[in-house]
């Protein structure tokens, strides 16, 4: 078993599917058939490998590629990663029971499509390469430009070439960053011994670097990720694509493509870059405060469903922004938190939403009404997921938000804020209560929402339609239950990760103490207490579950040449 | 997960009581089974629904009972006992669910599972015919699952989270007749009101963690923002941060309870909240969940009512009084039988939130347990009335129903009364002491207490004289309610006559008086008054009458005077009050005309402006291409155009250049 490339594997088979579907007799059923299987195994293989792995860790898996580059095949997972993988898997496998009823053309090439999607995701989570993590990232383009532009609506080609290049455009910055930073490691080391390997690049982030390049490097990944969040003003290929994409592709990609972006700032970002990410943390905040409230108002006038449901997407994407700008174990743990509750919930939505079109064939919310009565079953599950969306208490959505909230209060990353060369005094708190506005927003559009579509008289044009069929009231079940179980024993996922965001906080401990000094000092403070302000006690990482990413770098060669190092080279 | 807890000092009861969190879960259970059951189809008997429910209910009243017992034998010696469990712990940050037990939370149990078991045998009459019979019992629980969670929180923490649970209830169920639209929009008012109130409570509760937040990180720090640790916490927020600050969080926090039990100005929800069923009325929108800001404000009484609290008990007592007469007023107005009703439970919870205000705790929870009691026979038996009358809910259209429904018209009269304030029903020893207290403290909400109680005395004896006495104005048949809803009223109608006296430790000495039971945590609580004020009490039953006989003389049969006199003779203050002071409409425009044109004008700039540029580049991109692609158009004569022109261009540079 230990010896079992596990990543590898989790990868490859939604390959193999992807190559064996297509040879299939083409009888609707039996692809069908193979397809929900073949998902469901890769679901359950992850859940098994995921689980085997809390007792015995995987290792990495090394496979030289072009070491004379310093490029390997180095695929992993700490728990961050892990949890990923299982939404990825999960979502994965709902996707295709999604797909029985709403796809019903040329469906060989559709799944097989998926399952690339699928692989090309799994790999960006569980890359350790960064070349590799680039590959990754920029493969699941393919597969998302066809299962758009093929099995999308009336104007599926423009949606398409909208995401692609939109995409393209941020992985230009992605791309530079990962060069710059490889050559900034192969000067510190020597060009044999550097890598593109996660351990060595976050070794030479961490070590020498200019603060003016590791800024650069953060803006570098941050632009790149940033289109993939979305983050305003990047989004606006997100309601486009949402709405021509298929059901079963919007759930996935608001589901889990968005959090490749989500999972690169939190990874990279603000993993590798700490002085840089304590510079932009305003910034960053900042503009998740925007993406909050700005897309919550634009949500909120929508007429096409799907569109309004796109902008709540990106609007709680926000959070996650706002907690890692808090730079504490309580933010990044509420900005991981947030990735898996809004893959859960805006699933959810997106499947509401499909099985609605798929009844009436219109996105119109003025033409909807009356299905609370109609469709009781599509009413119960579609409330419990705006439910959970406007973050009510014991659903999915809310320990994502209030991990969010408390983070970002007791944090002290910034108290000041310089826009346009003026020092506003906009400290964490304050534009965090603006988030906070938020939540009533978030509440409003929500439930006006089901009130025009779900309330209300049964037209007489609707009267004669089906409720839930069995196959989506099991992709709804499979949904409530996650997000009931998340909401009722939210530290069943936080402790996954909290090793890893635990080491991710250390790193900023130091600095953000430091910066609380000063002010400890100021006279206005006299009988001041000791201001404890937002260093937070670790729990000791005794047991050392995973080999993590940040506690590799300590072992790390790099990090002893450091010292040895005196001169410039 | 199960943590030794550190609020329980005797280790032999904390054996005993160890799973009293189970008294919220039952009902949770009933709701679960209901939900499955539909869904499974197995479920389909309408008596079995209603028994799970009720069942479930009585189920915690039995718990609580039973804890209660264990309780007494200890409580000397720890006047709060409870038990926590980690919810979500993240670095410092620790999260905890439990239950915590004290007199008030005792009180509150009692009150929640009585009026709810009630309720719930009368919603078997009341909902009978309705096609979402099963649906309704199933949100019946769900609602009583959060609201004991809510009353059994140990922490701010889960006091938030089923304080969002049973908005959520209250959302569904008046919401529950789902195809009429103005239920719907009701139910999504109340939701979004409390939430703008919920949003002032999690902002109260981030600062208040945010400034003592070295209180909560400690190696033996308490859970976060538990009750007990409260006090100390508040000093620390005191001594660190001044009294401006402290008041502020306060104030902040004080923002929950003014959506959730109607304070003005976040009181709006209230009145449209009676689309929904009218046991929703009584259950939710009287006796129970409207009360649960009160609740939390005795829970903040550590923070509240501490020496530098001062600011924000004013301001407590103040929009609980002006809330009573502001409520009144209106109340005076309404012909909806349930809106009147509605509008006098807002103006009851105003005296509530002032006794708070005014430093006496015991005797706004007083109130609050009688107010219970007696409104929610009230709510029932103008239910028992609608359903007499064929869903009427017009006044104008009812008259004389004393005869053909005697109980109810017994029951409400029983009920009127003790609103009012007479002796000896049980509203009259709550509302005296809290007039008593601003008699004590403030001249001024004295008058307002006084005077709110004679208009209380109008509107609800000109609602009971409308409605029972003299000719029947409507339509249909009316009739009298089967057992099953009378038999919930007769009960109820014990506690509103003697749950008073009972309590007030004048008459039976042999059991403690709820001011002896139901006293203020910590030691700051001012003393409230233990002996009848004569002066207050003169007064108080002098106005009642004034209300009474002016309510007698308008609307008995006798119709000494007429309405309308009034009516036209004060018309600008007749226009106010019937327009609900226009609340409605201020909210309105704001929601309306002001947020949804900046949301109007977002959606343009996203399309036109955000994605205009995106667009732009794309499109200069394209232009540009095809605007080069032009010049590599293959003629031979054209590329020799651009070389001659060229090459003449350069010789006129040349010579400029040369001839300078």
């Amino acid at each position: 078993m230990e010896n079992l490339p596990v990543y590898s594997i989790l990868i490859v088979l939604p390959l193999l599917l992807a190559l064996i579907i297509p040879m299939l007799p083409d009888r609707d059923r039996l692809v069908h058939t193979v397809a929900v299987a073949g998902s469901a195994v890769l679901w359950v293989l992850s859940a098994f490998f995921w689980y085997t792995s809390l007792t015995t860790p995987f290792p990495n898996q090394t496979i030289p590629w072009f070491p004379s580059l310093g490029i390997n095949y180095v695929v992993g997972a700490d728990g961050l990663s892990w949890v990923l993988v299982l939404l990825t898997t999960f979502l994965v496998f709902l996707a295709v029971l999604a797909s029985l009823t709403s796809i019903n053309k040329r469906l060989r090439f559709y799944y097989s499509m998926l399952f690339v999607l699928a692989a090309a995701i799994l790999g960006v989570f569980m890359a350790r390469d960064l070349f590799v993590f680039f590959l990754f990232y920029e493969l699941e383009l393919i597969p998302m430009y066809f299962l758009i532009a093929v099995w999308g609506g009336p104007r599926r080609q423009y949606a398409a070439i909208k995401f692609v290049l939109y995409t393209l455009f941020g992985s230009i910055f992605l791309l530079a960053a990962t060069l710059g930073l490889y050559f900034h490691a192969a000067q510190l080391l020597g060009a044999s011994t550097a890598s593109f390997e996660f351990g060595s690049l976050s070794a030479a982030a961490s070590a020498d670097m200019a603060m003016g390049l590791q800024i650069l490097m953060f803006l570098g990944f941050f632009i790149a990720f940033c289109v993939k969040l979305p983050m305003v003003p990047f989004h606006t290929w997100l309601p486009d694509a949402h709405v021509e994409a298929p059901t079963p592709i919007s759930m996935l990609l608001a589901g889990v493509l968005l959090k490749m972006g989500a999972y690169g700032l939190c990874r990279f970002c603000f993993g590798w870059f700490p002085d840089a990410a304590l510079a932009m943390a305003p910034y960053v905040v900042l503009f998740g405060v925007i993406n909050i409230i700005y897309t919550a108002g634009v949500a909120m006038v929508q007429s096409d469903l799907k569109k309004l449901i796109a902008y709540s997407s990106v609007s709680h994407m926000g959070f996650v922004l706002v907690g890692l700008g808090a730079l504490n174990v309580v933010g990044f743990s509420g900005a991981v938190f947030q990735m898996i509750s809004h893959g859960i919930i805006s699933a959810g939505l997106f499947m509401m939403v499909g099985t609605l079109y798929t009844r009436t064939h219109t996105r119109l919310i003025a033409e909807l009404g009356g299905f609370a009565k109609q469709t009781p079953t599509l009413y119960f599950f579609g409330l419990l997921i705006c439910l959970s969306s406007l973050g009510l208490p014991l659903l999915a959505g809310f320990p994502a938000e209030t991990l969010v909230f408390y983070g970002a209060f007791i944090s002290n990353a910034f108290s000041s804020i310089n826009l346009f060369g003026t020092t506003l005094d906009w400290s964490i708190q304050t534009l965090t209560v603006v988030a906070g506005i938020g939540v009533v927003l978030g509440a409003a559009y929500l439930l006006w929402m089901v009130q025009r579509v779900f309330t209300g008289p049964v037209l007489p044009k609707w009267s004669r339609l089906p409720d839930a069929t069995l196959s989506e009231v099991v992709v709804f079940c499979f949904l409530a239950v996650a997000i009931v179980g998340i909401g009722f024993f939210p530290s069943l996922v936080s402790e996954q990760y909290d090793l890893d965001v635990s080491l991710m906080a250390n790193r900023y401990a130091k600095p953000l103490a430091e910066k609380a000094l000063p002010e400890k000092a100021a006279p206005s403070d006299q009988e001041a207490a000791p201001k404890k302000a937002a260093v937070l006690p670790i729990k000791p990482a005794t047991e050392g579950r995973r080999v993590s990413m940040a506690s590799a770098t300590v072992t790390h060669p790099l990090l002893r040449r450091r010292s040895s190092q005196g001169e410039p080279h | 997960m199960i943590e030794p807890n550190s609020l329980v000092g005797n280790s032999v009861q904390f054996e005993t009581l160890s799973n009293v969190w189970m008294v919220a879960i039952y009902p949770l259970i009933a709701f679960a089974i209901i939900m499955f059951g539909r869904w499974q189809g197995f479920l389909k008997t309408k008596p079995v629904t209603a028994a799970i429910v009720v069942l479930s209910t009585l189920m915690s009243f039995l718990h609580t009972l039973g804890v209660f017992n264990v309780y007494k034998e200890i409580i000397g010696i720890t006047p709060t006992i409870g038990e926590t469990f980690h919810w979500l712990h993240v670095g410092a940050l620790h999260m905890d669910v439990g239950w915590m037990l004290d007199p008030t939370g005792f009180m509150m149990l009692f009150v929640v599972t009585v009026v709810s078991a009630l309720i719930q045998v009368y919603t078997y009459g009341y909902m009978e015919e309705d096609p979402n019979f099963h649906r309704f019992y199933a949100y019946l629980a769900l609602f009583n699952f959060s609201m004991l969670a809510l009353v059994l929180a140990p922490n701010l923490v889960q006091m938030y989270m089923f304080w969002e649970m049973v908005g959520v209830s209250s959302y569904l169920l008046i919401g529950f007749w789902v195809s009429r639209p103005s239920a719907a929009s009701a139910a999504v008012k109340a939701f979004l009101m409390n939430r703008v109130g919920d949003f002032g409570l999690l902002v109260g509760l981030l600062s208040f963690t945010f400034l003592t937040w070295a209180f909560w990180s400690g190696d033996a720090a308490p859970g976060l923002l538990s009750f007990p640790a409260l006090g100390k916490a508040s000093e620390y927020l005191m001594l660190h941060h001044g009294t401006a600050i402290f008041s502020i969080v306060g104030l902040l926090i004080f923002l929950g309870p003014v959506a959730k039990s109607a304070q003005l100005p976040l009181h709006t929800w209230l009145p449209d909240a009676m689309e929904g069923p009218t046991p929703i009325s009584a259950l939710i929108h009287a006796a129970t969940m409207v009360a649960a800001g009160v609740f939390l404000i005795a829970r903040m009484y550590p923070m509240y009512n501490m020496p530098g609290g001062e600011m924000i008990m004013t301001v407590i007592a103040w929009v609980g009084g002006l809330t009573a007469v502001v409520a009144a007023t209106i109340a005076l107005t309404q012909f909806d039988i349930k809106k009147a009703l509605a509008y006098s439970t807002m103006s009851q919870l105003g005296y509530m939130v002032m006794a708070m205000g005014l430093g006496a705790y015991a005797a706004g929870l007083f109130h609050l347990m009688t107010h219970a009691f007696f409104k929610a026979m009230l709510f029932l038996a103008s239910g028992s009335v609608i359903h007499g009358c064929h869903h009427e809910q017009d006044m104008r259209r009812m008259g004389g129903l004393h005869k053909t429904m005697p109980i109810t018209a017994w029951v409400y009269l029983i009920g009127t009364i003790a609103i009012t304030g007479v002796l000896p029903f049980s509203g009259f020893w709550s509302k005296d002491e809290i007039v008593a207290a601003a008699f004590s403290h403030q001249t001024l909400l004295y008058y307002i207490a006084v005077g709110t109680a004679g208009l209380t005395a109008f509107y609800m004896f000109r609602t009971y004289f409308m409605t029972f006495t003299g000719q029947y104005r409507g339509h249909h048949e009316a009739h009298e309610s089967p057992l099953v809803m009378t038999l919930p009223l007769i009960l109820l109608a014990i506690p509103s006559i003697g749950i008073g006296w009972l309590l007030s430790g004048f008459f039976v000495t042999d059991f403690p008086s709820f001011a002896t039971l139901i006293t203020a945590p910590a030691s700051f609580h001012h003393h409230a008054a233990h002996h009848i004020n004569w002066t207050v009490l003169g007064t108080s039953m002098v106005v009642v009458m004034g209300g009474f006989a002016a309510a007698f003389a308008m609307y008995s049969p006798m119709r000494l005077l007429d309405p309308a006199l009034f009516v036209n003779g004060a018309k600008p203050l007749y226009t106010l009050f019937s327009n609900k002071w226009y609340w409605d409409e201020f909210y309105s425009f704001i929601a309306r005309q002001v947020y949804l044109t900046v949301a109007q004008v977002s959606a343009w700039f996203d399309k036109a402006v955000i994605d205009g540029l995106v667009g732009l580049s794309a499109f200069s991109v394209n232009m540009s291409a095809s605007g080069l692609r032009q010049l590599q158009n293959g003629r031979v004569q054209s590329y020799l155009l651009v070389f001659v022109l060229g090459l003449l261009l350069l010789s006129a540079y040349t010579a400029v250049q040369w001839l300078n």
